[in-house]
């Protein structure tokens, strides 16, 4: 509806929905709440998720996203070029979750932490479509081998395997060279691999 | 060795990186060769494998109505109670009657006070010591016609300028021809006065070859604030973008108002090297700079 009053805008007839999302930047610029939340909403899922992966639970991660949309808002003016908009956003939230993790890593000891993942494991009961099921054995066992990943593995594991980003996404949202990108991709793999050989074995049976 | 090679790129194939050239030969390569044809479908299984531990991302209901207070509430955390602009006011308020407030930039005006306190002892001892040099003078051979306050500004210069009346006052037939008519000693006496003066001249060279001169520590001072500023400005100008325009229009308000400030204070210290009161204001205005820009960065 936001879109097609903006688009009735004069000079916004050439494309639309380009000129209704600068108006929509413009106006969260000045401190716009609803053309803000218009803008981000459609990336309420991607950031749960990504930083789900990162910190594994869910709980926290619906809280770290908050906490990511709350610094955007606040920093909407430090976003430069409004085409990264997205990468710009990932770049927050991969600052939000690393964050997190630094800070469980001073605060707990490693048998809360393990507790944390058997939480998790539990929490992790949600309805899940028929033949996707995934064993409870399996999921703690993906969800340990991507905890031992360390963080910049993880981190690229991530927005490669679950978010899909391209080589160049990845070194936007992290600022890593993209050699750098391509070796930790592959040795998280290689240790993904050898974490889950067992049932990798067991699936290559089938 | 050829298949290595290849081996390699099958990753790099399988994030559907590689250019158009490189991507052919590497099709072209799987087509023929059975081991990199199974490390392709090795990375696709555990892709799958991967996407299935998956995320229940769905936020809750009140996610955004949670985000938007969350940020309304921070933004005010952030700026007080008070908004920016009546922030800025009292900033300002402040400065044009100098005070202190205290706010997160307790160190700052720690460092002030506590090197404007040692200018103010180095002036006051300056001052005693030249008082004491210039009774002396004065007891000894009546031969100064020179105001006191002269005498005090010149020595307390401790500059060429300083040195410079100085050298007119030991020089004995200067002294008598210009600054001083009432002299009417004979020669023998004069040579007594030119040697004592010559005394207390080396008497203020040595202080001040061993201690620095109330001015120089102003400079020292002063050096200091403007590495400060230079350092908190490269901060400002990253921190810049990220504020509205009404914000940083308020900020560019003050920071001019302040360089203003300065530069006036600043002209009357150079003018009056010795005043402590001018070198007093002059730090005070670079500290409220320093305050400004601090808020900038900090905002």
């Amino acid at each position: 509806m936001e879109v097609m009053r903006l688009a009735g805008q004069p000079g916004a007839y050439a494309d639309a929905s380009m000129n209704s999302h600068e108006d929509l930047i413009a106006r969260a610029r000045r401190g716009d709440e609803e053309a803000f939340r218009l803008i981000f909403e459609r990336y309420t899922r991607p950031v749960i998720s990504f930083i789900f992966y990162m910190v594994n639970r869910r709980d926290l991660a619906e809280e770290l996203a908050q906490e990511t949309f709350v610094r955007a808002y606040k920093n909407i003016n430090g976003l430069r070029d409004e085409a990264k908009l997205s990468t710009w956003l990932f770049g927050i939230a991969r600052n939000v979750a690393r964050e997190a993790v630094r800070d469980r890593q001073r605060a707990r000891a490693d048998h809360l932490e393990l507790e944390d993942r058997a939480v998790a494991a539990i929490r992790d009961e949600r309805p899940t479509p028929v033949g996707e099921l995934l064993s409870k054995e399996l999921n703690g066992l993906m969800s340990e081998a991507l905890l031992k990943l360390d963080e910049d593995k993880r981190l690229v594991f991530t927005l490669k395997v679950y978010q899909q980003r391209s080589y160049d996404e990845i070194a936007q949202i992290t600022g890593f060279s993209i050699p750098k990108i391509r070796n930790a991709l592959h040795r998280a793999r290689a240790e993904m691999r050898r974490r889950l050989s067992s049932y990798l074995g067991v699936k290559d049976e089938m | 060795m050829r298949c290595e090679k290849f081996l390699e790129l099958v990753e790099v194939y399988f994030d559907g990186e590689l250019d158009e050239l490189e991507r052919a030969r590497v099709a072209e390569h799987l087509e023929a060769c059975a081991t990199c044809a199974g490390a392709l479908r090795k990375l696709e299984r555990e892709q799958r494998l991967y996407l299935r531990y998956e995320c229940d991302a769905e936020p809750a209901p009140a996610f955004w109505q949670n985000v938007m207070a969350r940020a309304a509430r921070e933004g005010a955390a952030q700026t007080g109670s008070t908004p920016l602009r009546d922030r800025l006011r009292a900033l300002l308020e402040s400065f044009s009657a100098p005070r202190f407030s205290p706010s997160l930039t307790a160190l700052v005006v720690l460092i002030a006070v506590a090197i404007t306190a040692l200018v103010m002892t180095g002036v006051n001892r300056k001052e005693k010591a030249t008082d004491v040099n210039v009774s002396r003078l004065n007891n000894e051979s009546t031969a100064s016609s020179t105001p006191d306050a002269l005498a005090v500004r010149s020595a307390s210069t401790g500059a060429p300028e300083g040195e410079a009346v100085d050298e007119k006052e030991g020089d004995g037939a200067t002294v008598g021809g210009q600054q001083s008519p009432q002299v009417k000693d004979g020669p023998k006496d004069r040579a007594v006065l030119v040697a004592k003066r010559e005394e207390i001249r080396r008497r203020r060279e040595a202080v001040s070859n061993h201690e620095p001169t109330p001015d120089k520590l102003v400079r020292e001072a002063e050096q200091k604030y403007v590495a400060a500023i230079a350092i908190l400005s490269r901060d400002v100008n990253r921190r810049r973008p990220q504020l509205d325009q009404e914000t940083a229009a308020q900020f560019e308000k003050a920071l001019a108002a302040i360089d203003r400030t300065i530069e006036n204070t600043r002209r009357v210290a150079r003018k009056h090297p010795g005043d402590p009161i001018a070198a007093q204001y002059m730090l005070t205005a670079y500290a409220r700079k320093v305050d400004v820009l601090r808020e900038i960065v900090g905002y």
